[in-house]
């Protein structure tokens, strides 16, 4: 019965690519559909945590049972999932018109929800592998089909990263499987447990290297830009949303129900933290800080969000890591919420992109007179995403500050807020140079969206607003997520949240902030009558400027800033990468010299050297 | 039952009347290797129960054995043997719509490199096992030959490694008689424990090298790359498919049934592991596709040599699927490639640029074939190498496995580098007519997807065969003991 979940998204995957072929729309008609029917069906299963299905093989000699289950943490990523492939959905069926690879993207992109769902119920780590396998291929092949140049590159770092981390995990995993017989996380947490403790770190390090990947966490961050700015652009948000967090659910995993935290709680201690846990901790902060310097210097903006979901990951990683209730709580709100306003801005850039067919912000400006609910979509979702009050944004990235501060972690917490300060200046620059300022004259004529892909953006806003003032709607799973991994759980009520050092309630905040706006409101309606002047028309110091770029100020936008830290971002990661593959090229290319060089004598030498040689090791040994 | 001579028998005689057959009809020469290959299948699933249950000893000539040559066809030579026609048949379909000049020179060589190879894994004799190698070479020699100058080259070269391989499996075969008194296979098995071990050691590198070169290992195979690049596409595809399975085949016999000793399994470990990871390491640079394919098949070949000789049954099974795993898969990379290539006219990757969206049959055939090499879950090759890196486990190899996996991880940069420029980017060239390779790309994919949803079809022959490989005394009771 749970294989349905999996397995209705993968059939229909490829109804949709023959459908696809016919009409260019219906492919996306599919993927909207199927998301619905999961979302529905998913929401039914709320509440059902004991649901198991489970098969048994007996294969080429090893038995094998592949199981799967729903518990609250696999429900609330499953109906994430669901959740943003609608709204995506939605949003392509106008957007994928003159897509060339439209087919081929709603087959893998269906194959990836299944995928993921699979992914998120299963019980033991072959299932966990042959659906994580599944999903990095199809989003190759997804990362490939986008229209600009890099994006083959993009989607070749991105899946020899993945793929190498998925054999070490599946090395890791046979090693488990003969020592315990079973490839179930039950049994395995025990057999950890009770194993020596480095061999089992060393174990779990190396299980938790696909997932360390997938969540773009530094050092393996490296194939986030590149994948983000090059997928086609309705995978973005799915890229950012969905992918990234898939990463986090296996860290979970590993952390709680592989009992990682368990094993290292009698190593060595930082303030009272085993320092592993520390130590991913510190890799979340080194993550914001870089995610967030690198977002600041980007003009491409999808390259811009890339590295700001990067940074949000960070976030939820020191929640994770830290391991106290808050901390997860404040997790786990993150990561709802960071995928709600991050879906809203990535389809406001996408109907920016597919109105004037550019991703370049400088070449874009003044869009809010002709976009303007594109605009309020976009800015409601930086307000989240900064962290202000009263949208949901502000309510994790407090309740994360309260773990910070409640265990005193001073260098954590100053990242945790630089990221925030910061992240108010990356997102800002979107919005001040694609919406506001001066409308390029090539520009004049386009319009908002079509309601099909209005109806997503108008949802995420109430969501993040509702979210924003309602926050006990999302504690509710989360408590039960925290009963379920054996985390104590957070006091809440419908509308405040029990902090360390206070309550917060949201409900008063809202209703000051919407006196404040209305009083606001009225003052506007009841003063002079704005006069409108011409957008060219602004102070120029006498000189004639006729070139309508000139007036917006877009390139370049944070220098200042980004001189700063020039010396720091040109040491790049990628650059170190690259250096090691050219190695091993030309390593092969220098065997290929010295030993296949063509001369048909030293091929002939090669067999009586071989006897020679191993004659004489038979003789010594 | 049907007579399994007759497996090495038809082909002989259809490929030495071939002449005959062309000048009733052009056409003639490849119907008749197509039906030649369907009918030794045929004769195979005719005996197939029968093998299953025990294996079936044929002495020919009415003498008996020891004295006799005797064909021995247990489950290992079943699989080998359908390994070997199942990859000629297919080839023949493919062979359908190409031609050839001196067509019936051609079909009578491709027909007599059937009938050597299967004879190569269903004979009992060793001098019987020469000469069928010899068979085998003498017509793959030839067959390489047929593709123009560059085509002379490698078949030279491939001749004069052979050659010497040939002397070095002649002195071994002169040693093993002196030494047994006997040239059965049984025989010599069962009288190995006898022979002076320093004379034990000369001979089994002798052996090593002298198969080692039809195996394809390391530092013997630099014949392959030249031999698959130039060689037209359906002999690189026998050679691939069904000459390296016979060669492996022979090893196996002779390092488990004939002279099993841990120290020269260790030798081929070895050999087996830097044949794979060199393989892998050349291949990730080369910009010519066939030769990219030759290296990458040269590092399976080390990959399945050094799992077999891990010597546990569970490796053993695991290297044995993975070798008829590499065969089908092996096959269709090779059909599909050479559709692109006479599309596109050049060897060069480069030029292959958006060839996907033309030639859909082909590069759909080589994506498919990829994925399946590297492991992708519900495709063949998942299913053998999960159990080759859990018998590696199983044997403590931890670097053996953590090779494998950095084998792997490369593997996957550059088939996936071809697959991304056949569909992602924008074509280059004109793009000429091609052969439709519908049929065989089908067969193949149903055999891929088959095997990997439901890996139970090869089970059992796998199991038995393992058993049979590991267990030399059952060979020997069966060939002498019964008779």
């Amino acid at each position: 019965m749970l294989t349905n979940y999996i397995f209705i998204p993968i059939a229909a995957a490829f109804i949709a690519y023959i459908l696809n072929k016919r009409n260019r729309k219906a492919g996306a008609v599919i993927t909207a559909l199927v998301s619905a029917y999961l979302l529905l069906s998913l929401t039914a299963l709320y509440g059902r945590w004991d649901i198991t299905q489970s098969f048994n093989l007996s294969l080429m000699g090893y038995k094998i049972d592949f199981l799967l289950a729903v518990n609250p943490l696999s429900w609330l990523f499953a109906v994430m999932t669901a959740a943003i492939s609608i709204l995506i959905a939605l949003f392509s069926i106008n957007s994928q018109e003159n897509f060339k690879f439209s087919s081929v993207f709603n087959l893998n992109f269906l194959i990836i929800i299944g995928s993921m769902i699979g992914i998120v119920f299963a019980r033991d780590f072959l299932t966990l592998f042959i659906f994580w396998e599944l999903m990095t291929w199809t989003s190759f092949y997804l990362i490939s089909a986008g229209k600009k140049k890099m994006a083959g590159k993009a989607a070749y770092r991105y899946i020899i990263l993945s793929a190498g981390a998925a054999y070490a995990f599946l090395m890791a995993s046979i090693f488990i499987f003969q020592q315990t017989g079973s490839f179930a996380f039950d049994s395995a947490a025990e057999f950890l447990v009770a194993n020596s403790p480095a061999q089992s770190i060393m174990l779990l390090l190396v299980i938790s290297l696909p997932f360390i990947v997938k969540a773009g966490i530094f050092p393996l961050h490296i194939w986030v830009k590149d994948a983000h700015g090059n997928a086609p652009k309705e995978f973005s948000p799915f890229l950012s949303g969905m992918m990234l967090k898939i990463g986090i659910y296996g860290m979970i995993v590993v952390f709680y129900q592989l009992s990682f935290f368990k094993i290292i709680e009698n190593t060595i201690a930082y303030r009272g933290l085993p320092l592993l846990s520390y130590l991913f901790a510190l890799l979340g902060a080194v993550t914001i800080i870089t995610g967030t310097i690198l977002a600041i210097r980007q003009e491409d903006m999808k390259k811009l969000v890339a590295y700001s979901s990067i940074s949000q990951m960070g976030y939820i990683i020191i929640g994770i890591a830290i391991a106290t209730p808050l901390g997860f709580s404040g997790s786990m709100l993150h990561l709802m919420n960071h995928l709600i306003f991050k879906s809203t801005i990535f389809l406001a850039l996408a109907a920016v992109i597919y109105r004037t067919g550019t991703t370049k912000m400088y070449e874009m400006g003044g869009l809010i007179f002709r976009m303007p609910l594109t605009f309020a979509a976009y800015l409601t979702a930086i307000i989240a995403l900064a962290g202000i009050p009263p949208t949901n944004g502000f309510i994790s990235k407090w309740v994360i500050y309260q773990a910070l501060i409640e265990k005193g972690y001073l260098f954590l917490a100053i990242a945790a807020f630089f990221g925030s300060i910061a992240s108010f200046m990356y997102v800002f620059k979107p919005l001040s140079t694609v919406f506001l300022g001066q409308l390029k004259p090539q520009h004049q004529n386009i319009k908002e969206v079509p309601l099909l892909m209005k109806i997503p953006m108008l949802i995420l806003i109430l969501v993040i607003v509702l979210f924003g003032v309602f926050p006990g709607i999302q504690m509710n799973i989360i408590n039960q997520i925290s009963g379920y991994l054996g985390i104590e759980t957070v006091n809440y009520t419908l509308y405040s949240i029990q902090g360390a050092n206070g309550a917060w309630n949201s409900l008063l905040i809202f209703n000051i902030f919407s006196a404040g706006f209305i009083i606001a409101l009225l003052l506007f309606s009841f003063a002079k009558k704005s006069k409108l002047v011409g957008l060219l028309d602004t102070y120029s110091s006498g000189e004639y400027i006729t070139d309508a770029e000139s007036y917006h100020y877009a390139y370049q936008y944070y220098r200042p800033f980004d001189r700063l830290f020039d010396n720091l971002a040109a040491k790049s990661l990628t650059d170190f990468y690259e250096t090691l593959t050219k190695n091993l090229v030309r390593s092969g290319e220098g065997l290929r010299r010295a030993l296949a060089a063509g001369k048909l004598q030293n091929y002939a030498l090669y067999s009586v050297l071989l006897f020679v040689i191993l004659a004489a090791v038979g003789w010594i040994i | 039952m049907v007579n399994l001579t007759l497996i090495i028998a038809i082909p002989l005689l259809m490929s030495f009347t071939m002449p005959i057959f062309k000048m009733l009809n052009q056409k003639l020469p490849k119907v008749i290797a197509l039906l030649t290959t369907a009918f030794n299948l045929l004769v195979l699933t005719a005996n197939f129960s029968q093998i299953m249950d025990s294996a079936i000893i044929i002495e020919l000539g009415g003498w008996q054995a020891p004295l006799a040559i005797n064909l021995y066809v247990g489950p290992l030579a079943l699989l080998a043997a359908f390994l070997i026609n199942g990859s000629a048949f297919i080839l023949s379909i493919y062979n359908l719509t190409q031609d050839y000049k001196f067509d019936d020179k051609f079909y009578l060589l491709f027909l007599m490199i059937t009938a050597g190879a299967s004879g190569m894994v269903m004979t009992g004799d060793l001098f019987n096992l020469f000469v069928f190698i010899e068979i085998t070479s003498i017509a793959a020699y030839s067959l390489t030959a047929f593709a123009g100058r560059d085509s002379y080259e490698a078949s030279f070269k491939y001749l004069v490694i052979g050659g010497i391989g040939s002397v070095f499996m002649l002195l071994g075969i002169g040693f093993t008689y002196s030494a047994v008194g006997s040239l059965n296979l049984a025989e010599i098995a069962a009288s190995a424990g006898l022979i002076n071990p320093l004379l034990l050691q000369t001979i089994a590198l002798l052996f090593l090298i002298g198969v080692g070169i039809e195996a394809e290992l390391f530092p013997l195979n630099f014949w392959v790359p030249d031999l698959y690049t130039e060689a037209p596409t359906a002999v690189s595809g026998i050679m691939s498919g069904a000459v390296s399975a016979a060669g492996i085949y022979a090893l196996a016999r002779i390092f488990f049934t004939l002279f099993p000793a841990q120290s020269f399994l260790n030798y081929l470990l070895y050999l087996g592991a830097i044949t794979l990871i060199l393989g892998e390491l050349i291949a990730y640079q080369q910009k010519n596709i066939k030769r990219m394919l030759a290296y990458s098949s040269l590092a399976q070949m080390g990959l399945i040599v050094a799992v077999i000789s891990l010597g546990t049954e569970g490796a053993v099974r695991a290297g044995l699927f993975q070798l008829v795993n590499h065969s089908i898969l092996k096959i269709l990379l090779f059909i599909s490639a050479g559709v692109l290539i006479s599309a596109a006219g050049s060897k060069n990757i480069d030029d292959l640029a958006g060839l996907g969206s033309k030639k859909k049959t082909a590069a759909f055939g080589f994506t498919i074939a990829a994925m399946g090499i590297l492991g992708v879950p519900f495709l063949n090759g998942f299913i053998s190498k999960f159990m080759i890196i859990s018998s590696s486990l199983n044997a403590d190899q931890f670097l053996l496995t953590v090779l494998i996996l950095l084998a792997a991880v490369i593997e996957i940069a550059y088939y996936l580098k071809v697959v991304q420029k056949l569909y992602f980017e924008d074509l280059k060239i004109e793009v000429k007519k091609t052969a439709v390779i519908t049929i065989p790309v089908v067969l193949l994919t149903l055999m891929i997807f088959g095997l990997g949803i439901y890996p139970q079809l090869i089970a059992d022959p796998l199991e038995k065969a393992a058993a049979e490989l590991i267990n030399n005394g059952s060979y020997i009771m069966t060939v002498l003991g019964g008779m």
